[in-house]
């Protein structure tokens, strides 16, 4: 209970600052979750048509997946010093492989004969991958999204061990002065966004497969 | 109007022993109804798909109309003037019923309006009322209602040469006796030029014009139904399509392949409809101790007469 107190009243006492860490946090988390999509779901796409592209891709990428988030911006620092620019790429890094590997795996296992079916009523190329295709993928290609977006809010709080602000800020502050309340201030945010992207997400998925199950 | 010849159409894949197709010549008239029989390997599914040429033959030709379609034919428009019709799995999941059939007319940007009394005419055609299934996603529908849209799907464009490739394959048997009925009425409205491929005797026999036999990428025997059964060209045929069986033979021959035609008016006896197969007619010949029957269209209107003789010089 006083735990709860105290935390409460930090927050309270810190009303300006923590909005200005959430606010960072959500912007941190946005762009590297864009850049992972634009790169991702056409490099998906492109590996999906040979399963030898297909396998080299996915494994080298699967390949990152076993560094370590922390690992990753400590590995960037070197050679990019502390920063948002930093802290942006290693969040690309991880979010990545999954948006990566479904959007592969979505592409390569429509039904053949839905794509041939498409084909031989005269579609070109470009329109049975706009209106075949792709809306059939979406779902999957948006469970990868929504895997890579909690990873990312969560991993996002490293961030301010590199000085790139965010809720992180409370975690290393938390830590620092071994006050278990602050920590909360930032934990609390952290896991209330990710069940929000979390249901936000799971609707838009039901949205777009609402053919599936009416 | 659409002919389709075939001229020693050869189709080799890599590393198959043999080839696919070798050396087929054949020749479609407009508005028959062909069906390519065989058994799986043979070759008929590659030859079907010439024609809207996802598969490109290794050498030989295919003509349309007397036209190539390989010299200076954009693929993407014959693709478009072609009905195709695939197992129950090639309607699009995500789209409607509606939007499914529309495809065709919208790739010819036909005005929406035109589009949407087209979508209506077609599925009162294949016989889905339109206010119930227009919204309907193919996961709502039974297979046999998904294929009747596949049917409609390809009609949609108004070609005059449709290809079906196994449609009515994954159905059950009583659907699909229900499917071919419709299709051979609605054959009989349409008049379209029809390849359809099936490795199901009954079923050619039952809905072709004529019917193609391959065998290990040759033609084996181009003929009627009523041909193969009694002039199979080879063991194989013989075999295939049971053609030893005589009781078998009438169950597949419809009464309007071998009536005679009604000349005058004459006097009109027990009715039996068109497309009703040798084995009623006799039957009902024996019950109703009549010499003749007076066959009939779907309208009662008398379109000629059958009797014993007829029967029994059929099967020869």
């Amino acid at each position: 209970m006083d735990l709860a107190f105290t935390t409460w009243e930090y927050a309270i006492g810190h009303l300006d600052e923590l909005r200005q860490a959430t606010t960072d946090h959500l912007i941190l988390v946005t762009i590297s979750l864009v850049i992972s999509v634009v790169i991702c779901i056409p490099l998906g796409v492109w590996t999906s048509r040979s399963w030898r592209k297909s396998k080299a891709i996915i494994n080298a990428v699967n390949g990152l997946r076993v560094i370590p988030s922390l690992a990753i911006l400590f590995l960037l620092v070197p050679y990019m010093g502390v920063g948002l620019d930093t802290a942006i790429i290693a969040l690309t890094i991880l979010a990545m492989p999954p948006i990566l590997v479904n959007t592969d795996a979505a592409f390569r296992t429509i039904n053949p004969a839905i794509k041939e079916a498409a084909a031989g009523m005269g579609m070109t190329k470009k329109q049975i991958l706009r209106k075949i295709e792709f809306p059939l993928a979406l779902p999957i290609i948006l469970t990868g999204i929504r895997t890579a977006s909690t990873e990312v809010i969560a991993s996002a709080t490293l961030a301010a061990f590199i000085g790139s602000g965010g809720l992180g800020l409370y975690i290393q502050r938390g830590y620092a002065m071994y006050q278990l309340s602050i920590l909360f201030v930032g934990a609390i945010p952290i896991a209330l966004l990710v069940l929000a992207s979390e249901a936000l997400l799971s609707s838009l998925q039901r949205a777009v497969q609402s053919y599936k199950s009416v | 109007m659409s002919t389709i010849r075939f001229e020693k159409v050869v189709k080799e894949f890599a590393g198959m022993v043999r080839p696919a197709l070798n050396g087929i010549d054949l020749t479609v008239d407009s508005g028959q109804f062909i069906v390519l029989l065989g058994p799986s390997g043979c070759g008929k599914t590659t030859l079907l798909k010439m024609v809207n040429r996802l598969h490109e033959p290794t050498s030989g030709d295919i003509l349309i109309d007397d036209q190539s379609i390989y010299n200076g034919m954009d693929v993407i428009h014959l693709r478009r003037k072609i009905g195709y019709v695939i197992q129950q799995t090639g309607l699009f999941p995500h789209m409607t019923v509606e939007e499914n059939i529309s495809i065709v007319p919208n790739l010819m940007k036909w005005p929406e309006e035109k589009t949407k009394s087209r979508v209506d005419e077609l599925l009162d055609m294949v016989a889905l009322p339109p206010n119930e299934f227009r919204e309907r996603y193919p996961a709502q529908m039974s297979g046999g209602q998904q294929q009747r849209v596949g049917v409609a799907r390809a009609l949609a464009g108004d070609p005059d040469l449709i290809l079906m490739d196994e449609p009515f394959g994954a159905i059950d048997a009583i659907t699909r006796t229900d499917l071919q009925d419709s299709l051979l009425k609605l054959q009989r409205q349409l008049r379209k030029t029809i390849l359809f491929v099936t490795h199901d005797v009954d079923e050619a026999l039952r809905l072709a014009d004529k019917i193609a036999i391959l065998r290990e990428g040759q033609l084996v025997q181009y003929g009627t139904p009523l041909q193969i059964l009694t002039q199979p060209n080879d063991d194989f045929v013989s075999e295939l399509v049971g053609a030893d069986d005589i009781v078998r033979q009438l169950g597949q021959i419809r009464v309007e392949t071998i009536m005679e035609p009604l000349l005058d008016g004459g006097p009109i006896k027990q009715t039996i409809y068109q497309d009703e197969s040798l084995r009623v007619a006799l039957s009902d010949l024996v019950k109703s101790k009549q010499d003749f029957l007076t066959v009939v269209d779907s309208g009662k209107q008398p379109l000629g007469t059958i009797t014993y003789d007829n029967i029994r010089n059929s099967v020869g």
